[in-house]
């Protein structure tokens, strides 16, 4: 290692993934908290899952641990199972053990565990007794085999708590003994953690009812960078605004885009002067998800528009673009990085009435909720969100993110490092 | 010689022990007490065994009003010189003193002449030797005569119309003979018929067994003694159920049942068959089964039913004396194991996916046990997560029963159900899925109850049952119903009845229950 050794500690931070190649929440969350802490001169390294080198070792022979820059690394996880949740290969488990256990960290700070493998932790815990384990939760994916989403399988309904029966009656081919054999060995190693860090009070809630309480589990906000936060945060023009809506991200089946866009005709016909801009994706893409809004979609003509991928450093300025942000989610959310950015954009939201969107958005302050999967409600406070003296309030209440000596300060103590640095 | 009575002797064979055997045909008018002395000069030779078979007509006397004939068989204590044989009934006498065949060596008759002269007898004859040879030490000697692997019914045996699967081919009237035995040494044959069998219609069994030697040539034949036979007749089948000693079955490297079907007085059948290893519930519910063609509805006639409701109740009054005796000496809260080393036995390893929970809370076993057994589909693959590890010596599969067979009294056991480990876990307390240590009483008691009640073909359901009984709670079922494809919803309340009293023999009956357990169909 080249790098100095702080007093404090050595910290090594592995993600499910480097944002250099997806750009999901979890991994943007992992690494703006390795930049961050780098900025803030702590001994800190990233190490990333990589989905390029995993598919590459597919083919050819590929190290599974590599250098990528300056104290960062990625790793193959081809001799992982399936399911992302163990490895298959215990020889490149062993690999990627040797190694995290070589960087000889004071802390080991997991960001998820999906592709990064139980076993792989209980293995590096046996390794690095002495070490602290922390651990940031983005979903619940070890609480329900749905990815996570804790939204039943059959009727997109809500789950709204684990159990075999429960879980079989979303998987059918599964076992009961299979489910009991899931949670006993997720819950036994996310137990030996010495804290787990959830983005929101609501996962974990989740967490808690389902048996993981051993650790210290404090709630600690994403961190959202420091290039974001140094963005002035400026007033925007209501009467100009109130009309405009965003809706930011991928069009998955669990974001409600379509929940939107069924919205829309419903809402112009309440106001015609609103529009609706979709960043994330181009007309094709939603398509092709969702070809029995083609109708609606050819209807609403000019008053809808697909602005197309976008760079997530790019977020915040677009965000100010549009005089609301809809967060129409269909699963609950844990702590949307959108939410962050519209938030620190000061770009009021509309988010669905549940989870994550309801605790982070609160309600008359940070934005409006709607009823989670009803494009009737949603429409309705589209209409509502119109008044220019509404969005012109809640522009002025909205609360900013958590600033950064804050999140240090909160991750110290959640680590216990705070007692070190002491 | 008085009228009516008539008395032949057929051979004079003598045995390796220094007695012979005597076989010859008498004939004496009905309801006429007969006995049959043996005479050496005025002297009358001891006889150790005799016994009677009836003889289809055209082999005894003809004639209309003629004295019914049989055939007898006799072990006298020595080998006579000038031997009189010596018939009396209703206060006449007949004797014979010609013999037809002397052998002058029990091998000169093992090794052609018995069995030639087996084979040219009615089949009754063969079939009451082989069927005596079980219960008579001397007759024994028999199976080993001429040093064939079958002695001196050799031959006859290969004569024998062999059943293959259950089918009866070219034997009218009779479609299905099914043979199976049980591990606690039942034995249950059923003859099924296309029509009802005539009322007169008799099913006998002789048992052999083939012990295995260094090599295939000295494998050695044995009859076998079947006590507490019960024969019954139903519509359309004829049953026989009956006991060995459970031990044989460990010994044997083969079981064959030879079936005497008596049709009539003039029409015996004998077929050869092998007994199918069955579980306890398989085997009580052939009582019930019927042939393929049979009309729906037939199966679990009253009849049938009937049968078994006698049978298990016979079952109960042999079997539930050892059973209660044994629970008695396994107190639920002993640490039966005392200091012994301690062997962990994880069951129901059935799934792949078990190994990864097993793989981060392997040193819950590291801690606790010196070796570790493990059963199911996925044993060896669950095994490889503390293979790699190193650090506990690990055995699956047969040698893992065979472990766990052999550990009474060397060590003690700690069971371990994989789904309720599983449980445990998620509650964090795994300790709590682990059993008392089980020791030699324990597994006396396992086994018995595997033998005589067992639901399934391996140990491992045995064992999950028997801990289910150790944390009954009450209000809880003491005993789960057996899942399997029963001949009728009536059969399998019956049965699983039964199996529940087995089980529960012994234990105080206070909050177990075990009436009224429904059919698992």
């Amino acid at each position: 290692m080249s790098e100095a050794r702080n007093p404090a500690g050595r910290v090594c931070i592995v993600a499910h993934s480097h944002p250099e190649f997806s750009k999901g929440g979890g991994e943007l969350a992992a690494y703006r908290q390795f930049e961050t802490m780098r900025h803030a001169g702590r001994d800190v390294l990233f190490v990333g899952a990589c989905e390029i080198g995993t598919l590459y070792a597919e083919t050819h022979d590929i190290e599974t641990v590599m250098p990528f820059g300056e104290g960062e690394y990625v790793f193959s996880f081809a001799g992982m199972a399936e399911d992302r949740l163990a490895w298959d290969d215990p020889f490149q488990r062993g690999v990627l053990v040797d190694f995290l256990a070589g960087l000889d960290c004071e802390v080991y700070h997991f960001h998820h565990y999906w592709r990064l493998g139980i076993d792989l932790i209980d293995a590096l815990m046996q390794a690095r007794p002495k070490a602290r384990f922390v651990l940031t939760t983005h979903e619940m994916l070890a609480i329900c085999l749905h990815h996570g989403q804790m939204v039943k399988t059959r009727s997109r309904e809500l789950c709204r708590k684990e159990s075999p029966l429960r879980c079989l009656a979303c998987f059918p081919d599964q076992t009961l003994e299979r489910f009991a054999y899931r949670k006993a060995t997720l819950l036994s190693v996310l137990s030996r953690f010495d804290a787990v860090i959830h983005p929101s009070e609501f996962i974990r809630a989740r967490y808690r009812d389902w048996g993981l309480t051993a650790p210290h589990d404090p709630v600690v906000e994403n961190y959202l960078g420091d290039a974001i936060l140094d963005q002035p945060r400026l007033p925007a023009d209501a009467a100009t605004m109130a009309h405009r809506f965003g809706f930011f991200g991928q069009p998955t089946s669990f974001k409600g885009l379509d929940v939107l866009l069924r919205a829309l005709p419903m809402a112009l016909r309440g106001n015609p002067d609103i529009v609706l801009t979709v960043f994330g994706a181009e007309r094709e893409d939603v398509l092709r998800l969702f070809p029995t809004l083609e109708t609606m979609v050819e209807a609403a003509g000019p008053s809808l528009t697909f602005a197309g991928r976008y760079d997530p450093t790019d977020a915040v300025d677009l965000m100010r673009s549009v005089g609301w942000v809809v967060v129409p989610s269909i699963w609950w959310e844990n702590s949307p990085v959108v939410i962050q950015e519209a938030r620190r954009a000061g770009t009021p939201l509309i988010v669905s009435d549940i989870g994550g969107m309801a605790e982070k958005v609160l309600r008359d302050v940070d934005g409006l909720h709607f009823k989670r999967a009803a494009p009737v409600d949603l429409a309705r406070v589209m209409v509502q969100a119109t008044d220019p003296e509404l969005r012109a309030a809640l522009g002025a209440s909205i609360r900013d993110v958590m600033g950064r000596a804050e999140f240090l300060a909160a991750l110290d103590a959640a680590t216990g490092m705070a007692r070190q640095r002491s | 010689m008085e009228v009516g009575l008539q008395l032949s002797l057929k051979c004079l064979i003598p045995l390796p022990d220094g007695r012979c055997l005597l076989l010859g045909r008498a004939s004496a008018p009905a309801a006429v007490g007969a006995e049959l002395a043996l005479m050496e000069g005025d002297t009358a030779c001891p006889i150790a065994h005799g016994a009677f078979y009836p003889l289809p007509a055209q082999h005894g006397t003809e004639g209309s009003g003629a004295a019914p004939a049989h055939g007898f068989s006799l072990i006298a204590d020595r080998v006579p010189k000038s031997p009189r044989l010596v018939l009396r009934a209703g206060g006449g006498s007949a004797s014979a003193e010609s013999v037809e065949h002397i052998f002058e060596t029990a091998e000169a008759a093992g090794t052609s002449g018995l069995a030639k002269l087996l084979a040219d007898q009615p089949p009754a004859l063969g079939f009451a030797l082989l069927r005596d040879a079980g219960t008579h030490a001397a007759l024994a000697s028999l199976m080993t005569l001429g040093g064939a692997p079958l002695g001196a019914f050799a031959e006859w045996m290969a004569r024998l119309h062999p059943v293959r699967g259950r089918t009866v081919e070219n034997l009218p009237g009779v479609e299905e003979a099914e043979a199976l035995h049980s591990l606690g040494g039942d034995i249950l044959v059923v003859v099924r018929g296309g029509a009802a069998f005539p009322p007169e219609a008799r099913l006998e069994l002789a048992l052999v067994g083939l012990l295995p030697g260094a090599g295939p040539l000295a494998s050695r034949a044995v009859a076998l003694p079947l006590f507490d036979g019960h024969a019954a007749a139903l519509p359309q089948a004829l049953v026989l159920h009956g006991r060995i000693d459970p031990a044989w079955l460990d010994r044997l490297s083969a079981l064959e049942v030879v079936l005497q079907l008596r049709m009539g007085a003039e029409e015996v059948h004998l077929l050869r068959c092998r007994p199918r290893a069955a579980t306890v519930p398989d085997l009580l519910d052939a009582v019930c089964r019927t042939t393929l063609l049979a009309e729906a509805g037939e199966a679990g006639s009253t009849e049938a039913l009937g049968l078994l409701r006698l049978l298990t109740a016979r079952r109960e009054a042999a079997f539930e004396p050892m059973l209660a005796s044994l629970a008695a000496q396994c107190p639920q809260d002993a640490d039966a194991g005392g200091q012994l080393p301690r062997i962990g036995l994880i069951l129901g390893a059935d799934d792949p996916v078990a190994t990864r929970l097993l793989q981060v809370t392997a040193p819950e076993f590291e801690g606790r046990c010196d070796q570790l057994l493990i059963l199911g589909d996925a044993a060896e693959e669950v095994a490889q997560a503390f293979l790699r590890r190193g650090r506990l010596p690990v055995l699956v599969g047969p040698a893992a029963v065979a472990a766990l067979r052999q550990a009474g009294g060397v060590a003690a056991v700690l069971v371990v159900e994989a789904p309720r480990f599983a449980e445990a876990v998620a509650r964090g307390r795994p300790a709590e899925a682990f059993s008392r240590p089980l020791g030699a009483a324990d597994l006396a008691r396992l086994l018995a109850l595997h033998g005589a009640a067992g639901c399934e073909p391996g140990l491992e359901d045995s064992l999950v049952r028997l801990l289910r009984l150790e944390r009954h709670r009450p209000g809880e079922a003491a005993f789960l119903p057996v899942p399997r494809g029963w001949s009728s919803p009536h059969a399998a309340e019956l049965v699983n009845a039964h199996l529940a009293r087995l089980w529960t023999a012994g234990l105080k009956t206070q909050g177990l229950r075990t009436e009224g357990l429904a059919a698992h169909v």
